[in-house]
């Protein structure tokens, strides 16, 4: 009985650990990685190879060192996370999603037919087999008390790798590979380099999937193909969603509610007679339907990811944000991706702002911007763009495109929809790749970097639907807005202090604080983003940008999907962008918004710039109006 | 108001898309041979009615009736079978599918008659005729909406629901699209449209409804809104 | 020369049962935008039911009708107790995908319950091979490629022709269009299933058949495979995965003949690697590969 226990429990601390490191990749970055089992069996070929000495013919494979068992297994954490490097170059750098989970599976395959095939690796079918009581010997231990020691070396790992982990999870590594989870543009848009992080996670779970391995043998003393098979992987998975993605204590839960638990009560099961092999295979069956049942019924598992919570009480009451209308769930987190754009799109159209006045009683601001006085060629330029081009398939999206956004004012950049405005932005801000054309930022030529880099320079775009990280917090978005090279390292995360409030220095949160103050949102710091409303998604957004302090931010259709009671707090906001010195292009269908706040109006139409000047000025513009103001219809006659 | 039957009659409908509702308690009719309008200010649910009516969402609350006969949470592609045929904003035709093959299926549930639909459709869009052969995804966006449109008139409906036909489109073709719709008014169908240029749908509705935060607000003919003072401050910007 | 020909032939036999299981691959991620995991049980169930029926009657024929009667219950099943239902839920891709994989693990299991996990032999009188052509068949793949070609052919007729396959296209390119127009995606998603399965059980029998022998995770491995030559094709694409399905079980074919054919799932994988990263959208499109794009 007392041996059935040691068992269990040591086959629980190493699931423990794979499941760890999988909850990484997972869990954090978000990858439905199909290879993880192929780290974990590597690290245990790898050990087995390290320890075991050369064996007699016709037992063949690689090395057959005898090095003493801690090195192995720092050998074998070597050899899986080289592993992962490279699946990991290949399959993160442009796929994402089944395509990822797909080639993963190939890679984990061609190790295991390989494995099983390829004698001279690892002796084919037969394995490898002999490692017993690895530092046992060396300790003097007998067998029975051999147990015990292997035991509390394995709970000791894996109270390692969990203290690791939990340091991980609260630090600002940690938060900046949620974010890629959550919303990869714009953690792009925020200055992470997406392939280089999640990357970095890769390699880390790969890590641990072989230290996990490496345990594992000494735990069989042997190892070969019909040990693993590359599908067991679904356990682990299983384990992490039934426990919780993404909380490393719900991914402990999970390990001992579907490993040990179901995996070991059954063992006591009576054998049907007459079908043998029920009771394992029952074991299966009910870890895949557990899975099922919990993707379509509590894909958060039993204990949900706990976001971090800031326990300052807020100093300001904002009536003007209790008027909002209550949020509108349902779109987000229910709906595919695909029928989220549809919503998306089918409110861009909207009518204009409430004259001045009108909106919810608030009084007039200030004069129009555009009726500042405007100084316009003198004024340096923040944004040079010229000769842009781009197409798709036959379609000209961006033809000859040029303007010049002035440094320190407010332009819009209006046009009718296929104009071509948001694929200029998407050219601007490095998400699409120009054809031809160059784009200066404060002197800096632009075009062809990627999106990370150019908004390391100082420049941030929104999009067209509020991009959120809406699993994170509305503090914790606001705190990401800043790409902080020095903190956000995995070192820093493991070596600095661990828990979010502590790894941000005070007067950063303070800041955030303060932001959130300003834009009414100081409530809803500790509520999670994704429930919030479009409206105050926006808002949060602008937060966000308040935050990072960018030379030049693109704001693209920021009035889209939100409630027009907003528009004022939304001038204000962008006031307090040119306040703090920066640049603003903003986007817009909403003329009289244009008109509120742009100093100097871009006007596009299939592709290039039709006029540019005050808003004022273009009212009269013929061109512009032909091509997109518009007049009522009816006497006017048409080609 | 005559007492002729409506083709559509809305009453307290209420929906949304899981959380709280987008729509609430909002009513409306459509008659026959009339543009009957739907405006207001963005997030007004304008969209959501439309789904909601046409069956892409089921309501909560309320019921739908078509030409008398209640059809409430019906899903759309029984409402077709009954009438009521919907145009979206947005992937409104087939890419891969030619123009023929578009008007094609959108005859789907006839029974009978689809090539005589078809040359009847091409006389009131001669445009579309001329490129038949051609595929959806290489037509430009105001052919697009034409075929949309076309699509959408296969089944000789009696209500025709119509979700921004005009949005990103050049006032050209703006002018256009309301020629057709003043024609297939006269065909004696029950337009109901949610449009964007807020002035040009008042000059062209028989009716309208000003929806505000998913309520009814004021109705009235599209003149009598055109110069409504309420509905000028509600959102009707002083340049469309 | 011969020796191309004849590895060619070979070739073309997996290459029809390959393009069988393929195109039923597609056409259950056309109608639902679902990749199925557990598409290869579907062919390990097929392959069951045509062996346990051919134990008690010796007839082939029942056998194979038996075994895409047996597909197409399963992947009905597959359809209303799991697929619909996270689609209608608006239940994501991936979750819906890891779904798919513990689906396949459940019934791997439920076949090592009542069939043991151990090889079944499956031998059926394959004739001498003789010359069909520049080929060399033995009769019984002989018939497979012209089964193969039959039903192929019937799947060409109904997706082009029928009412009902322009229902199946339509569904594919846009859903929420097609319900538009009329059509009730859900039953033709129900239906086109359906008829998947009913090839792929087909595809299950003659692959035990032709390998003549199978356990409960066969239909595991040549899903692998079968995955390549989907993806080859353009996912959803019924004719070009069939000419995917063909130039991959060539290809295989060839290298399994002058390297080693026991590494062939490994050379799928590369094969599908290989085109994921290049032609994600399949050999036969034109698309962009970056992620933003």
């Amino acid at each position: 009985m007392i041996q059935y226990l040691i068992s269990i429990l040591t086959e629980g601390a190493i699931f423990g650990i794979m499941a760890l490191g999988l909850n990484v990749i997972w869990g954090w970055s978000g990858d439905f990685d199909l290879a993880y089992y192929g780290y974990v069996a590597l690290g245990a070929y790898m050990t087995l190879v390290l320890t075991i000495g050369r064996q007699p013919p016709p037992a063949e494979y690689i090395l057959g060192l005898q090095l003493p068992y801690l090195v192995a297994l720092l050998g074998a954490v070597v050899s899986s996370a080289l592993m992962g490097l490279i699946v990991g170059l290949i399959a993160l750098r442009h796929l994402r999603g089944i395509y990822f989970s797909i080639v993963t599976l190939g890679a984990v395959y061609v190790l295991y037919v390989l494995a099983g095939q390829y004698v001279p690796l690892f002796d084919g079918y037969n394995g490898l087999s002999g490692l017993f009581n690895p530092m046992g010997d060396a300790l003097g231990l007998d067998f029975q008390s051999y147990q015990y020691f292997f035991l509390g070396f394995c709970v000791f790992m894996f109270i390692l790798v969990f203290i690791f982990m939990a340091r991980i999870s609260g630090s600002r590594f940690g938060l900046a590979l949620r974010t890629l989870r959550e919303d990869e543009r714009a953690a792009a848009a925020f200055g992470r380099d997406i392939y280089l992080l999640k990357l970095r996670a890769y390699v880390l779970g790969a890590a641990f999937g072989g230290l996990a391995g490496g345990l594992f043998a000494a735990y069989l003393s042997a190892f070969n193909p019909s040990a693993w098979s590359p599908i067991e992987a679904i356990i682990l998975y299983s384990a992490i969603l039934v426990g919780g993605k993404g909380n490393i204590k719900g991914v402990v839960l999970g390990v001992v509610v579907m490993i040990v638990l179901i995996q070991e009560s059954t063992r006591f099961l009576p054998d049907v007679p007459g079908l043998p092999n029920v009771v394992p295979a029952l074991r299966e069956i009910v870890i895949g339907a557990v899975l099922v049942l919990f993707l379509r019924f509590r894909p958060q598992g039993l204990l949900p990811e706990r976001r971090y919570v800031d326990r300052l009480p807020p100093n300001r009451v904002d009536p003007g944000v209790d008027v909002l209308p209550p949020p509108r769930p349902g779109t987000p987190d229910r709906r595919p991706r695909p029928a989220r754009d549809r919503d998306r799109r089918s409110t861009r159209a909207f009518p204009p702002l409430p004259a001045p006045g009108a909106a919810a009683g608030a009084s007039v601001r200030g004069p129009l911007a555009q009726d500042r006085p405007e100084v316009s060629t003198s004024v340096p330029a923040a944004l040079v763009v010229e000769g842009l081009h781009k197409h798709f398939g036959g379609v000209v999206a961006v033809d000859s495109c040029s303007f010049r956004v002035p440094k320190g004012q407010v332009t819009g950049l209006i046009g009718p929809n296929g104009a071509g405005k948001s694929t200029a932005i998407d050219l601007i801000s490095g998400f699409k790749l120009p054809d031809a054309g160059t784009i200066f930022f404060e002197g800096t030529a632009i075009q062809g970097l990627p999106p990370h880099r150019i908004s390391r320079l100082g420049l941030i775009r929104t999009f067209q639907t509020p991009r959120e990280w809406p699993g994170l917090t509305v503090l914790e978005n606001v705190l990401l807005a800043r790409w902080d090279p020095e903190r956000e390292t995995l070192w820093r995360g493991l070596i600095g202090p661990g828990r979010a409030q502590r790894s941000t220095s005070k007067s950063e949160l303070g800041r955030a604080r303060e932001i959130l103050a300003d834009l009414g949102l100081d409530k809803l710091g500790n509520e999670r983003a994704g429930n919030l409303s479009g409206g105050q998604k926006r808002l949060v957004e602008f937060a966000r940008i308040r935050m990072a302090e960018p030379q030049l931010v693109i704001l693209d259709e920021p009035m889209g999907g939100v409630n027009p009671v907003l528009g004022e707090r939304m001038v204000v906001a962008i006031e307090g962008f040119i306040a703090s010195g920066t640049s603003v292009i903003i986007i817009e269908h909403n003329l009289p918004f244009i008109e509120r706040v742009a100093h100097h109006v871009v006007v596009m139409s299939q592709g290039s710039v039709i006029a540019t000047g005050p808003f004022e000025s273009l009212r009269s513009n013929q061109s512009v109006i032909d091509a997109y103001l518009g007049e009522v219809s009816g006497e006017v006659s048409y080609e | 108001m005559s007492n002729e039957e409506a083709a559509l009659s809305v009453q307290g409908l209420t929906a949304g898309y899981g959380g709280p509702p987008i729509i609430d308690q909002v009513n409306l009719t459509a008659r026959r041979g009339a543009i009957t309008a739907i405006v207001g200010p963005n997030g007004a649910g304008k969209s959501t009615l439309l789904k909601a009516v046409a069956g892409l969402i089921q309501p909560t609350a309320g019921r739908v009736f078509v030409k008398g006969k209640e059809v409430t949470g019906q899903p759309v592609e029984t409402l077709v079978r009954r009438g009521i045929a919907y145009v979206p904003q947005v992937e409104n035709v087939f890419p891969d599918l030619t123009i023929r093959e578009n008007l094609d299926m959108g005859g789907y549930v006839r029974k009978s008659g689809v090539r005589e639909r078809v040359e009847q459709l091409f006389i009131l869009f001669p445009d579309l005729k001329v490129s038949a052969h051609r595929r959806a995804s290489t037509l430009s966006g105001g052919q697009r909406t034409m075929l949309a449109l076309a699509r959408g008139l296969m089944i000789d409906p009696a209500v025709l629901i119509l979700d921004e036909p005009s949005a990103g489109l050049s006032p050209r073709f703006q002018g256009l699209i309301w020629e057709r719709i003043e024609q297939i008014k006269s065909t004696n169908v029950a337009v109901l449209i949610v449009e964007q240029n807020t002035r040009e749908t008042l000059r062209h509705a028989q009716w309208a409804y000003v929806l505000v935060l998913g309520r009814n607000r004021l109705e009235g003919t599209g003149r009598d809104l055109l110069e409504d003072d309420e509905v000028i401050d509600l959102y009707v910007g002083r340049l469309s | 020369m011969h020796e191309v020909l004849l590895t060619l032939g070979f070739g073309l036999v997996t290459a029809a049962i390959l393009s069988l299981s393929a195109v039923a691959f597609t056409l259950e991620y056309a109608v639902t935008r679902v990749a199925n995991l557990s598409h290869g049980e579907i062919l390990t169930i097929g392959a069951y039911a045509a062996y346990l029926v051919q134990q008690s009657t010796g007839n082939a024929l029942l056998a194979a009708l038996a075994a895409a009667a047996a597909g197409g219950v399963v992947a009905l099943a597959m359809h209303t107790t799991v697929i619909d239902r996270f689609v209608r839920h608006g239940v994501g891709t991936m979750p819906t995908f890891i779904a798919t994989l513990g689906m396949s693990f459940v019934i791997q299991n439920v076949l090592v319950i009542f069939f043991g996990a151990a090889n079944v032999a499956y031998t059926i009188p394959q004739g001498a091979p003789h010359q069909v052509g520049p080929f060399l068949w033995t009769s019984t793949e002989e018939e497979i490629i012209i089964s193969a070609l039959g039903i192929t052919a019937v799947l060409y007729v109904i997706i082009t022709y029928t009412k009902f396959g322009k229902a199946l296209r339509a569904v594919f390119q846009n859903r929420d269009l097609a319900r538009v127009t009329g059509i009730n995606a859900r039953l033709v998603a129900a239906a086109t299933w359906f008829l998947a399965g009913l090839v792929a059980g087909y595809a299950g029998f003659i692959l035990a058949e032709s390998v003549g022998t199978f356990n409960p995770y066969f239909g595991f491995s040549f899903f692998l495979i079968t995955l390549t030559a989907a993806v080859a094709g353009g996912l959803g694409k019924p004719f070009s995965t069939m000419a995917g399905a063909i130039i991959v079980g060539i290809t295989l074919e060839f290298t399994g003949g002058y390297i080693s054919s026991s590494y062939e799932l490994a050379f799928a994988f590369a094969i599908l690697a290989t085109i994921i990263l290049v032609r994600p959208r399949g050999l036969f499109t034109n698309a962009g590969r970056a992620i933003f794009e």
